[in-house]
Order: C-alpha cells, then structure tokens, then sequence
C-alpha cells in the first residue's frame, strides 16, 4: 500500500516507522538423538531441497531490469532450467523469523517474531518424516543463526519433537569448533549476526552438542572445519559449505538452507545490501551444481528457492526504501520462487499469484505425503 | 484507560508546550477512538522537542480536528474504532508512554492481520486532514545539494543511474573549491530568507565551517561524544546478556545522554542528533547511513529551505559486535560510494514529498569521479552537458 505523497510527516508514520525487526536469541538448541548418520533413501528415491534467498530482497535489486546485474547466475543459469512463479505474495508477518517459519507451515503464524519460539502448526518436516515414516536425519535444516534455531518442529501435540528435522546452526559448530576465537580469530565475517540481531555475550552455545554434530553428523575435525571457515567470506557461504557436507555425509531427502546475507540492509548500506544479494546469487547456483554433482541428488531432486519477503518500496513515505521491511507495502510483500528439477517444465513463467504458504502442500504433493493443517494450494504447475 | 476518562493530571509528565496542547483539546481528545488518541500523543508529548513546522503541523491538526462537529468527527475516525485491541494493549499506559503503546499496538496489528486496515484507514485519516489543512508552502524555493567526498571512489561504477533519468548528468565538473562554493551558497540563501531550522548542513565526517547563526548543522565527527555514549550503553548491555535485541532496541530508542555534559548544538538539534542515533538503524555504526538518515528525517521533520549533505567514508564491515565497540581504522571507500549515491537519491525522493516539491531543485556531486546531476523545474530530464564545468557555474543553472 502506497501512502500518500507527504504523509512520512504526520502523524501515524511513525507507527508504521516503529514496527521491529530484531529476533531474539533463543535458548539452548536440543540435542539430537543418536541414530545411523545416513538415512535410506525416501520411497522413490526423490529429495527436495528448499534454499530461501533470505533476508528480504526486493524485485528491484534482483529480477528488475536494473536488478538482474545482482544475480547474473540465476539468470544465466538457473532460470532457463526452471518454473519461475514472478508473484509470490506474502500475506502474513514480515519478520525474518516468523515469516521463513511460515513457509515452512504453510500457516501465516502468528507468534512474536522475536520470540524465537516453536511454532503451533507443525511444519514441513514433521509432515513429512510422520506420513513417509522418514527416520530424524532424513530432513534437516540449516538456519542463519540461532535465533532461528526451533523453526524445524511444532509443538502440535500430533506432530512435534519426534517427527522434528535436525538442525545446524553453523555459526554455533564454529563457534565449537574455535572457543575463544570468536572474536579476533579471523572469523568475525562468518559469526556475524545482523545489524538487529547482535551476537549476544551470555548464552554460551552447547558445545559438546556442536562438537558431536560436527564430527558425528558432517565428519569434520573441529580443527579442519575452523580453519576451512577462515577461507569464508560471510555466514551464509558457512551454512552452503556446511550443507554440502551435510548432503554428501547424510544425504538427507528433504534439505532446508535459510540463507540470510542480505538482511545486512538494516544496517542503511546499500553496498552491503548489494554484496549479499550478489553473494545469495552465487550461493544458490553452487548449491545446485553440488547437487547436480552428487549421485544421491543427481536427477532425482527438486530444489525450490525463494526469498522470505521482498523490502520497503522507495516510494513508500513510511519506509526509508531498501533499507526495512516494515510497510507492508507491495514491494515489501511481492517476491518470487524458482523450481527445478526433474519432471519441472523448464523455462516457464508463471504469471499469477500464489501465496507464500503454498509451498508445504505443493512439496506434499511432490513426495506423496499430506499436509492436513497448511492454508495454502498445491501449485499444479510443479506438483 | 479509555479517552473518554482522560483528565488534565494525565498530561503533568509532559512538557510545558505539550501540556497546554493536550490539555486545550481535552475534549477532542476524549471523543476519539483509543488508537487515534495515543497516536497523537506520541506527537504531542515531543512538541517541546519538536522543530517550529512540526510544532505547526500538528497544532494546526489538532485546529482541524476540533473544529469537526460530533458527526463528521465520528465519520472520520470510527474506523480505529473499529480496530481490534488487546486487553493488554487497552490497560497499558498510552498516554504517558504512547511510544511504548505505538510498538506494542504495530506488533499485535501485525499479528492479528489488521496492519492493512489500519494502513487503510491511515491513509484516508491523513489525506482528509491534508485536504483540509494543506501543507505550508516554502518561504523560498526548495534547494538541496548531497556532496559525495573527495575519498569515494569505485571505478566502474555507474554513479547517479537513480537520479540522472530525472535531470541533467554532467561528467566533467572540475571544480577543487566545490564543497565551499555550496556552502557560500547555502549562507546566501540562508541570509537571503532567513527562517528558524529552515537551512541545514549535515556532514558524515569532519565538517566544513558555515555560519551557526544562519545555518543548523551538526556532523559525524563533532556529534562522537553522543555517538560514544550510545554505543558504550549498547555494549554493555550486549556485554551483560540480559536482554534479547528487542529490549536492547527499546533501550537505544529511549536513550538520553547525561544532561550535564557539552554540546556543540542548540537544544533542538541535539534532541534531533540523539534521536538520530537511538532511532536510526545503521547511524551509529555507518557515517554514511547516519547522513542518509539524518537528511531523510530533517526533511521529514523540519521541513527545510535548504539542505546540504555530505558523505565522507564510512568504517569496513565488521563483526557487528565489533562495530558496536569501537571505530574500525580501515575505511571503505568504495562501498561508501555506493552508499552515498544511493543516499543522495533518496534525500531527492524525500524532498520531492515536501510541498513546493514542483519548484525544488536538487544537485549531486562527487568529488572524486567529477561527476554531478542536476534537477530543477528549469532543466531537461534524461540530458546530459558534456563540458566542462564548475561548481558556481552549474549552481548558477540551477537557479535560473
């Protein structure tokens, strides 16, 4: 919604203005159950994996005519190979938090984006381990920090911790990895949280649960694993890394990467908005190829990647443009998802509008499980 | 507490400007709708922290909004009426915290999926009151200039693609003296039509002298002793582990620096320059987020004939923590390019939302790339002057 012309000076601005951001760390992240590192394969052999371009990317810096500079590699690469949907509106709240959790429900949730709790309804991954009797570390998530850390399971009471995915939390396993290097040590590029997220001092990461998921789950030496960190340029190239062993070690069938770079853009520097999106754009031609590359994923999987939510419109008086995303505006709420994969029609456009929340029943309907509690529609168009 | 039961002893925490308001609008106050009257006084309650064009706006709206009778007050305003509230949110303290109730109610508009309704019912609210009470004109044409320094430089960079669609793009500007030659511009239309915090310098690094008693101005280096403090709070309250970044936002916003110590500035733009940093996002950690910020809001706020703003470089990105304690030494002088290119376009767009926005002129330049652009009513959009040019010269087509 676009507010009239000279309203950023009176008076109910700086109610939209005032709308917060930040996530809150959140307590100590479960341990995961010892189980075989590596799961049989799903039935039919099919995986998915869900990259959200995280952070909130508006069209005008990615697929805009001025945008498309910023992500040459999915325009080159990945969109002919792709169902490109050009409008994803998200309709619920545009907090980092509670909006990536959302499109893991398939329910605009509701809670505190700032919370870091649960959420109510289950999520992708208890739908899917729960109606394919799929073991724990068949479905994983990796999040950006820890904030994000109990989006991978519900408390519905039909769902919850059992049917849960496993979640890394990469800056963690560093911060295992190197203790008392954190800061100083060469990493702070990679344990960076964002502008309104900062690393808070309490809260001292479990590290025997970090360590036993560095060496038990992704088979790395805390020693080899810090110093290949020293070779990251940002976080979000920490988490693709760590998902690439991950998918190599465990080769889980349902693989979701929350990448958050670009959220660097509250912090008011364009340039830094700019490198992350340019950096999203190359992580997620990277995750593909290490797909194409790795004969459990090869040919047989389904990769999504979309943004969370887009940002403030420039000519939205109650924002300051790129910088938040707090007006609800349509550029905040318009983003887009590209599919590939087998049986995907290749090079196709969709023009319509769907909804953030139809992604859970459609990646359903593509692995064969039901999604009873998710609000939104399977799209024919991929599943 | 509902409006209806607000009495005068509600408003004795308020200042001596802000109290005399609400308290001559009592009864207007007690007929609106819970929503609308904490709204307003969230406005209120800074009036005596408020630039003169603030102070007018909303004592002229206030005017407005008393001068309704039942019904068409009513029709205007059942609309926030209409908006769902929380128990919670109905007993907190609106009216000597309504800037605590106005987070509080965005969240729970958020959540409860009324935050477009109420974008709606904003909207209608505010382009009624415009329409009644229109904008002052400006007492001279409005005129602004961003300076990006001399150290910005990214090569290959397509400097001002934002705001060259909309004027004249000249590539060769020589000028050594640019930046005092907008200054004494800036003094001369301050002498010229002197109004209170109506002609502004803002610099994002050391600045430039002008004349305090013709033009406001603060700057980077000189506001540091605010910036410290804030920072110094905001560590160890990082260092303490008590609270989640929601409450460590909530304690920057409600900020103050001691009472007792120097300042460079008048009351009211020290206000302006600690709201500044508590408020702003990125201003404490990036001089060029701090400029960009700070010109957006005195647009927003103050309203001003004249504006100047330049960007020097801001610090490398770092850990943010690390930002948080202290000043990098390593600049980046390219990304702060970026940074202040995007800067000067938006300062363009939020003076082009201010009345008189039909006759503003607006130029841009970087030292480095001798670059500008130039907007005005006068000039060409999408055209470029090749020449060579200096800086009075390209002021002096400007203004004609």
């Amino acid at each position: 919604m676009i507010l009239p012309g000279n309203s950023s000076s009176r008076p109910l601005s700086p109610l939209v203005l005032s709308r917060r951001e930040f996530l809150r760390s959140a307590a100590a992240c479960a341990a995961l159950p010892a189980l075989p590192v590596r799961a049989l394969a799903a039935p039919g052999g099919r995986k998915v994996v869900i990259v959200t371009f995280g952070g909130g990317a508006r069209d005008e810096e990615t697929f805009a005519p001025d945008g498309q500079e910023n992500i040459p590699n999915l325009i080159k690469t990945l969109l002919p190979q792709s169902t490109f949907f050009g409008q994803v509106i998200n309709h619920g709240i545009l907090g980092h938090y509670v909006a990536t959790t959302s499109i893991a429900t398939g329910v605009y949730e509701t809670f505190n984006n700032f919370s870091g709790v649960a959420p109510p309804h289950p999520t992708l991954f208890e739908y899917y381990r729960k109606g394919l009797r799929r073991p724990s570390n068949d479905a994983w998530l990796i999040s950006p920090s820890s904030g994000f850390r109990n989006m991978g399971c519900s408390t519905d009471r039909q769902f919850g911790p059992g049917y849960g995915a496993g979640v890394l939390l990469p800056k963690l396993l560093l911060s295992a990895a190197a203790p008392g290097h954190a800061s100083g040590g060469g990493f702070d590029n990679l344990l960076r949280e964002t502008y309104e997220e900062p690393h808070l001092a309490a809260g001292t990461p479990e590290t025997q649960a970090q360590l036993e998921q560095l060496e038990s789950i992704l088979h790395f030496s805390p020693n080899d694993f810090a110093h290949r960190a020293l070779t990251m340029e940002s976080a979000d190239e920490l988490s693709v890394y760590v998902a690439k062993q991950l998918m190599t070690q465990a080769a889980p069938s349902l693989l979701w990467i929350t990448l958050h770079d670009i959220d660097i853009a509250h912090s008011g520097a364009y340039s830094l908005y700019i490198d992350g999106i340019q950096r999203t754009d190359r992580l997620c031609t990277d995750i593909w190829n290490s797909i194409q590359s790795n004969p459990e994923y090869a040919g047989k999987t389904t990769m999504f990647i979309l943004p969370d939510f887009g940002r403030d419109s420039d000519a939205n008086p109650a924002g300051n443009g790129f910088q938040h995303h707090r007006t609800g505006d349509r550029a905040s709420r318009t983003s887009w998802m590209m599919a590939l994969g087998p049986g995907i029609r290749q090079n196709a456009f969709i023009e319509r509008a769907i909804d953030s929340t139809d992604l859970v029943p459609t990646v359903g309907r593509l692995l064969g499980f039901a999604t009873p509690f998710a609000q939104g529609s399977v799209l024919p168009e991929v599943a | 507490m509902e409006p209806r039961d607000l009495h005068e002893s509600a408003f004795r925490t308020y200042g001596p400007l802000a109290h005399k308001l609400a308290c001559d609008h009592l009864a207007l106050l007690r007929e609106l709708p819970l929503v609308l009257a904490a709204v307003l006084l969230r406005q209120v309650i800074v009036l005596d922290a408020s630039f003169p064009r603030e102070r007018a706006v909303t004592e002229a709206q206030f005017t407005y909004l008393a001068s309704l009778s039942t019904g068409q007050l009513h029709q205007l305003t059942q609309g926030f009426a209409a908006l769902s509230l929380s128990p919670e949110l109905v007993a907190e303290d609106w009216v000597r915290a309504p800037q605590t109730f106005e987070e509080d109610l965005s969240a729970y508009l958020w959540a409860s999926h009324q935050i477009d309704s109420f974008h709606s019912l904003a909207t209608q609210f505010l382009d009624t009151v415009e329409k009644a009470v229109p904008p002052a004109p400006p007492a001279a044409s409005r005129w602004a200039a961003a300076i990006i320094g001399s150290g910005l430089r990214k090569e290959g960079y397509p400097l001002f693609r934002k705001l060259k669609p909309n004027g004249v793009f000249f590539p060769n500007v020589t000028d050594a003296d640019g930046s005092a030659t907008i200054l004494s511009e800036l003094a001369r239309r301050a002498a010229a039509t002197p109004v209170p915090y109506g002609h502004w310098y803002v610099d994002g690094g050391d600045p430039l002298p002008v004349d305090p008693a013709a033009v406001s101005s603060f700057s980077w280096l000189q506001s540091s002793p605010v910036r410290d403090a804030l920072l110094r709070k905001i560590q160890s309250v990082i260092d303490s582990g008590s609270s989640g970044p929601e409450m460590l936002r909530s304690i920057m916003a409600e900020w103050a620096p001691r009472e007792d110590r120097d300042s460079h500035y008048d009351s009211l733009i020290d206000q302006f320059v600690v709201n500044v940093y508590g408020g702003g996002s990125g201003t404490q950690i990036f001089s060029t987020t701090f400029v960009q910020w700070s010109a957006r809001e005195l647009l927003r706020r103050a309203e001003p004939v004249s504006l100047v703003t330049r960007y020097g470089p801001r610090q490398r990105q770092r850990g943010m923590n690390e930002m948080f304690a202290q000043a990098a030494e390593e600049m980046d002088y390219a990304g702060s390019l970026v940074d202040a290119d995007f800067g000067a376009y938006y300062t363009w767009i939020n003076l082009n939302r201010l009345a008189g926005s039909e006759s503003a002129t607006f130029i841009a330049w970087s030292e480095a790339h001798q670059q500008a652009v130039a907007i005005g009513p006068g000039l060409p959009r999408g055209a470029q002057s090749p020449n060579a040019i200096t800086i009075r010269r390209l002021l002096d087509i400007v203004a004609t």
